[in-house]
This record gives structure tokens, C-alpha cells and sequence, in this order.
């Protein structure tokens, strides 16, 4: 049986709009101090790096090789991921892999980005297959708006329940330090009045785009518990993929099969039969609130269709019976290629006690999990016991 | 650090405009799909010998079963739309550089005979014109404007009264 | 600051015996944010100075944050605007050809990558070569026109 890895030290820059004030290798450099700074440790404790954005929003290839100095990564292993908006969550996998296999001892994973620095509608076109899809696509939100659409239609969940989705959400970053869009005095009416970008979603349903980066240290089996207090241990990893083609599923969101397959597997590794009674807590990315409701149902909260009568009843709200995204989620932060790092980060600190103003009581199992481009998948289980 | 001035802390950003050309290859199975297209005004897919499911767009390989796809099979020219929306907000169509007149009608579309979906715009401005479950069909631009792409198809109108 | 300028693409359809190929054009524009040491570097150039960053004993040109062993340089060195050609070589362009050169500049531990305008047969390692200034320096890389025979 493989060593296990757990993660046993975190950092994020504080989200905002625009950093105008560095560079991006200064702000990936901020998130990788903090993050050794949290343990009292220095860059040559590192055996490799693993580092993602997506490199279509900044237009730099290779950004690794820029940064080498930055991410202290001289002389180093340094891989570079890139599976759209779940390579943060990819990072942590590979992170975990690495230590794992025996190769590496102590691996950074890294997570950042700078949207502020180009046109994030624009270049998403590069997403899009160039012969069947570019000309049509309406960006992330009309095509998320279309897939959003097919779940309303089948599982009747209302704009309200979704807006509810949005308040908590933004309620929730108020307890987060680094959280981007904090909303104390959010209400639902605030949410349907406003603007329509794409039926149904409207702005407050939509996550916002942050400069930011994130960095966690994983460390072997035997190193961890001298490394920190109280270890997150990588408990289960799972990655599904699916379709070759945007339009070969477009239940999608109603039913999000590599969800439900990254979710079972990790359900099933570590003994899980109700994620509704086992889980303390969860961090899922949530690109927007009916893909939240959706989620409930994909990952086995509730029942298929059922999603909106779980925010109705407050199940998820922080201190509810399961409650998903205590730090905000991606509604409140979202600099892309951070944003998974960011969930496995989040679902870390509540197993090791450290989330503070916004820590679930006596969390000691959390599920993360990363979505991106064509329904990419990942679900990780982060515990304070060692498995 | 040695004076550089009063704006020494005021943000500087760079501007580059990164231009890059394309040449892609449309491929055997996508270049008689677009053929078919532009000079019959006809939608054709690949079905699964084994699960019998017809693909559009046409394509060698079934991702999910790793079946190979020769049988072709004629689609449309009316469909179903299975998710739709009405885009308002404004986005810049990187295809031409010019913003698309919001607002406009956007769906996924199974083609009668097909499994799978396409994108495509609906010829709709209003939610209360649109609804998952709607039929529709293919508006075609004339035969001499059709140059091989999904283009050759306008947007897809309303068949319900 | 100007705003990003809007995208321009286009996309033309070609048959070929070997079935269609789309040549599809994207343009897209960035906004790259300088941090404190570019900064100074970029700013430093519009006054006709060039800037480096001090690491141990030794002074990193352009100036930036961190060494290559990842940790933070210290204060920034002005270096002379005259220096030695490390290496060079000549490329063809559109408009005739084009000869970079990496520059150690006097003080200076690392070369500079710029433009080399020097007759080709005088074009050597150790040709001694200084900045032409643009006539009205911006903070930009091409505050420095090119460099030429000292």
C-alpha cells in the first residue's frame, strides 16, 4: 500500500478585482511565502512544484519558465497543469500522486490568476472546438445559461432557491479573509432584481473573476505530523472526464456524470454511504448558483431534483446539518486557476481547525471538488484522522 | 531604492494585442459533414454499430465506448431544443471582432435522429418565446452564400404556431 | 490607462484536396501589470536610465524581484548605458533583416536582450556598443531604440 500525503500547509493571497500593485510572479511568490510562513518554513524544505493556471487568460505559454525564481523552484522538478477551471484541484491530485509514489517528499502546489490582465469573455473562446463551436459560443455565461436552462426544466428549482444560493454565499465571505465579494447585507430580493445576463442567470448568480494565487504543501506520511499541528490527510482522490463535445450531453448539470463518478469513487474509498450524514463539511466550485442545486443532487446530498429544498430547509447554510462552502466558494472568489486549489485549501483548513471566523465545529471529514471546461471532475476527501 | 520620481508607486500596465493565426484542418469526417452542408442543406451524423447512438458532430471514434463510426446518417432538418437562453449581456463575438446585437436567442439543439446536440442561435429575443421541449428548424442562408461552416446555417426558427 | 483595445478575428473557409481548412484569426489583448522592480526599471528607462537589482555581488539587469535561486534581490544599481556584445544574431523579417544581441552593460552582471544596429562586419562578442535613446522616451523596452558602435 502507497504512503499516504497530507497537506500540511496553506496560503492565498487576499482576492480582489485587480492586483495593479505586482506583477503575477510577485503575486504567485505571495501566496507560496504565506503559505511556508504559516509552518516556519523556507522554500528548501520543496522537493518539486506543482503549478496550473489557464494560460489562455494571461497569453503566456510556459508561464513556469518565467517564474522559476518566483516559485523558488531552481533547480527543481517543476510540472505545469492546465485542465481549465479545475486545474487547481488537478494540482492537488498530482501533489498528492507525487508524494504518494515515493518520488518526492514535500511537493508545493500552486494555483493562480491573473484575469485582470486580459479579456477572460474573449479568450475563452479558445475553449471552444474551432470548427463546431467557436462561432457559435456565447461566452461562459450564455453557455452556462443553456445548460442551466435544462436543469431548471427538469428539476423545477426556482430563481429564489437559486438566489438563496447567492446569499449565502456572499454571506459566507464575509467570515473569509481572503474571499473577493463579500455581501453582509445581501438579500434574495437584491438577487432577483438584478441585471439578467442570459436567462436565468443574472449577475448575482454568476461568480465574479479575481486576480489571486494559492499554494499547499503536501508532505509523506512520516514527515506531516512533525510538519504541522494537525495534518489534513488525503484520504481519497478521484478525476473523471467526459464527451468530446459540448453539445453531446446537455443535461450536463442536471446530470453531472463525472461528478457522480469522481464523487462515488471517493465515497466508496473511504466507506462513505451518505455523504449527507458523513461529511462535515463540503467545498464544491460552484460556477454559479443552479450549478450549486445541481451539485447537491450530483454528489448524493439529496435526492435527483431535490437540490432546492435543501437551501430551502438551510441543510447547507454554515450552520446547518451539511454545510457547503463555509469560505464563500467560487461565487464569492474565483481567480480561475486558483479556484479548485482553493476548495481542497478550504476543505483542509476546516479538517485541521485553522478555518477561523467561518470553521465548522469538529470538522474532521471534508470533500472537495474541481469543475471545468467539458464537465472535468475532480473529488478529493481531506480528514484529520490519518486513514 | 534610488529616486525614480513621484510615481514611483502608481500602477503601470503594459498594452499587447497578441494576433494568431489558424490553419485548421476540418478533418475527413468534419469536412464531409460541412460539404453536406453547404451543398445539400443537409445535417448528417455517425451512429454506434453497438449502441446504435447517432453522434453529431460526426466523428471516427465514440469517446465513451471507443466504438469506430462509419455508418453516416442523415439528421434534420428540424430538431428539439433541450436547453436554451436569451443572451443580454454583451459580448464581443471572436469570430468577426464585433459585438452581437443583445438581445439574441441561443440553444442546444438535438436534430431530429440524432443523440447528441449542436449548438446553434434561436431566431428569439424574448424567454417567454423560448422553452426547453420547443421544435424547431434550420434557416439556411441561400445556396450561393454557403461556404462549408456552421455559418451556412443562419439560426434555427420556431416550428410552433 | 487605456482600455483594452476590442478584439478583431476573421475566419475564411478554403477547400483543399484533402477536405476544408479553416483560417481563423484571433486577436486578443492583454494588460500585463508591472510590480515593483519593472516598474522602476520601465520608468527608470523613460529617463534614460537603466536600472538593476542588486542579488549578493551580483546586479541583475533589467531589475527584478527575485534571483534565480527565488530569493528577493535587494536594492536597484543604475548601470551605464555602454557595454560589451555577448552575443548576437541576424534574423530575416518582412522588412529587411534584424540582428539581436544579448548586452552586458558596464556594471551589469546579466545581458540585456535588444536590437543591435551595427554594420554586419563589425558585428562580434566584446564589440563594445551604447544605448541610442529614443527621441522621446516612453516606459517601455523601446525607450532604447537600439544599440550601436560606441
Amino acid at each position: 500500500m502507497a504512503r499516504r500525503s497530507a497537506i500540511v500547509a496553506t496560503g492565498q493571497t487576499d482576492f480582489v478585482a485587480r492586483r495593479l500593485d505586482v506583477s503575477i510572479a510577485e503575486m504567485i511568490r505571495e501566496a507560496v511565502d504565506r503559505c511556508l510562513a504559516q509552518r516556519d518554513l523556507d522554500g528548501s524544505r520543496v522537493d518539486a512544484v506543482v503549478i496550473g493556471n489557464m494560460e489562455l487568460f494571461e497569453g503566456l505559454h510556459m508561464p513556469e519558465q518565467l517564474m522559476v525564481a518566483a516559485l523558488g523552484g531552481g533547480g527543481r522538478p517543476v510540472y505545469k497543469l492546465n485542465t481549465g477551471g479545475t486545474v487547481g484541484a488537478s494540482v492537488a491530485v498530482m501533489c498528492d500522486h507525487l508524494v504518494r509514489s515515493g518520488l518526492h517528499d514535500v511537493v508545493l502546489g500552486i494555483g493562480y490568476e491573473k484575469q485582470s490582465e486580459g479579456d477572460s469573455q474573449g479568450n475563452i473562446t479558445t475553449v471552444g472546438d474551432p470548427i463546431w463551436e467557436r462561432s457559435v459560443m456565447a461566452g461562459a455565461i450564455g453557455n452556462f445559461a443553456v445548460m442551466a436552462s435544462t436543469y431548471v426544466n427538469e428539476s423545477g428549482v426556482t430563481a429564489e432557491q437559486a438566489a438563496k444560493v447567492a446569499v449565502k454565499a456572499r454571506r459566507n465571505a464575509c467570515l473569509n479573509p481572503h474571499a473577493h465579494l463579500k455581501k453582509p447585507n445581501i438579500t434574495v430580493e437584491e438577487v432577483l432584481s438584478s441585471r439578467m445576463l442570459a436567462a436565468p442567470v443574472r449577475l448575482l448568480d454568476m461568480c465574479p473573476t479575481s486576480d489571486g494565487a494559492a499554494a499547499a504543501l503536501f508532505a509523506a506520511e512520516d514527515l506531516a505530523p512533525r510538519l504541522a499541528p494537525r495534518p489534513a490527510w488525503v484520504a481519497a482522490t478521484a478525476t473523471a472526464h467526459d464527451q468530446q463535445f459540448m453539445g453531446d450531453s446537455p443535461r450536463r448539470l442536471a446530470d453531472m456524470r463525472s461528478l457522480q463518478a469522481a464523487t462515488r469513487t471517493v465515497y466508496r474509498a473511504v466507506g462513505i454511504s451518505d455523504p449527507r450524514r458523513d461529511l462535515d463539511v463540503a467545498e464544491i466550485y460552484e460556477p454559479a448558483t443552479y450549478a450549486e442545486l445541481a451539485m447537491y443532487e450530483n454528489c448524493g446530498f439529496c435526492e435527483r431534483g431535490k437540490g432546492g429544498t435543501l437551501i430551502d430547509e438551510g441543510v447547507t447554510e454554515l450552520g446547518g446539518e451539511l454545510p457547503v462552502n463555509p469560505s464563500g466558494g467560487v461565487l464569492s472568489t474565483n481567480a480561475v486557476g486558483a479556484t479548485a486549489l482553493v476548495r481542497v485549501i478550504e476543505a483542509a483548513l476546516q479538517v485541521m481547525g485553522e478555518a477561523g471566523e467561518h470553521q465548522v465545529p469538529g470538522a474532521r471529514t471534508a470533500l472537495a471538488t474541481g469543475y471545468g471546461g467539458n464537465a472535468w471532475t475532480e473529488a478529493l476527501i481531506l480528514t484529520s484522522e490519518r486513514p | 531604492m534610488s529616486g525614480v520620481g513621484a510615481s514611483a508607486d502608481e500602477p503601470l500596465r503594459l498594452p499587447l494585442t497578441v494576433r494568431l493565426p489558424y490553419d485548421y484542418a476540418v478533418g475527413r469526417y468534419g469536412s464531409r459533414f460541412m460539404t453536406a452542408l453547404r451543398d445539400e442543406g443537409k445535417f448528417y451524423g455517425t451512429r454506434d454499430p453497438v449502441s446504435g447512438a447517432v453522434l453529431v458532430p460526426p466523428r471516427p471514434i465514440n469517446g465513451m465506448t471507443g466504438e469506430h463510426l462509419d455508418e453516416w446518417v442523415e439528421v434534420g432538418p428540424a430538431g428539439t431544443v433541450t436547453g436554451c437562453t436569451i443572451v443580454e449581456t454583451p459580448f464581443v463575438d471572436p469570430m468577426t471582432g464585433r459585438q452581437r446585437p443583445i438581445p439574441y436567442g441561443f440553444a442546444f439543439i438535438r436534430l431530429d435522429g440524432a443523440d447528441t446536440n449542436i449548438y446553434h442561435f434561436l431566431e428569439a429575443s424574448r424567454h417567454e418565446d423560448i422553452r426547453v421541449g420547443m421544435r424547431v428548424e434550420a434557416v439556411f442562408k441561400p445556396r450561393a452564400e454557403r461556404v462549408g461552416s456552421l455559418a451556412d446555417v443562419i439560426c434555427f426558427r420556431t416550428l410552433e404556431p | 490607462m487605456a482600455e483594452p483595445a476590442t478584439p478583431t478575428a476573421s475566419q475564411e473557409v478554403e477547400v483543399t484536396p484533402d477536405g476544408l481548412v479553416y483560417h481563423q484569426v484571433i486577436s486578443v489583448p492583454y494588460q500585463y501589470t508591472a510590480g515593483p522592480a519593472q516598474r522602476a526599471f520601465l520608468r527608470g528607462l523613460a529617463e534614460r536610465r537603466i536600472l538593476g537589482s542588486r542579488a549578493g555581488d551580483a546586479v541583475l539587469v533589467p531589475a527584478r524581484p527575485f534571483a534565480p535561486d527565488g530569493s528577493r534581490t535587494g536594492d536597484l544599481v543604475e548601470v551605464g548605458d555602454h557595454g560589451e556584445v555577448v552575443a548576437w544574431t541576424t534574423v530575416p523579417r518582412d522588412g529587411g533583416p534584424v540582428t539581436y544581441g544579448l548586452i552586458r552593460l558596464d556594471g551589469a552582471t546579466t545581458p540585456l536582450l535588444h536590437r543591435l544596429d551595427v554594420p554586419a562586419e563589425r558585428l562580434a562578442v566584446g564589440l563594445r556598443v551604447r544605448a541610442r535613446w529614443a527621441a522621446e522616451p516612453t516606459p517601455s523596452i523601446t525607450a532604447i531604440d537600439a544599440f550601436v558602435l560606441a
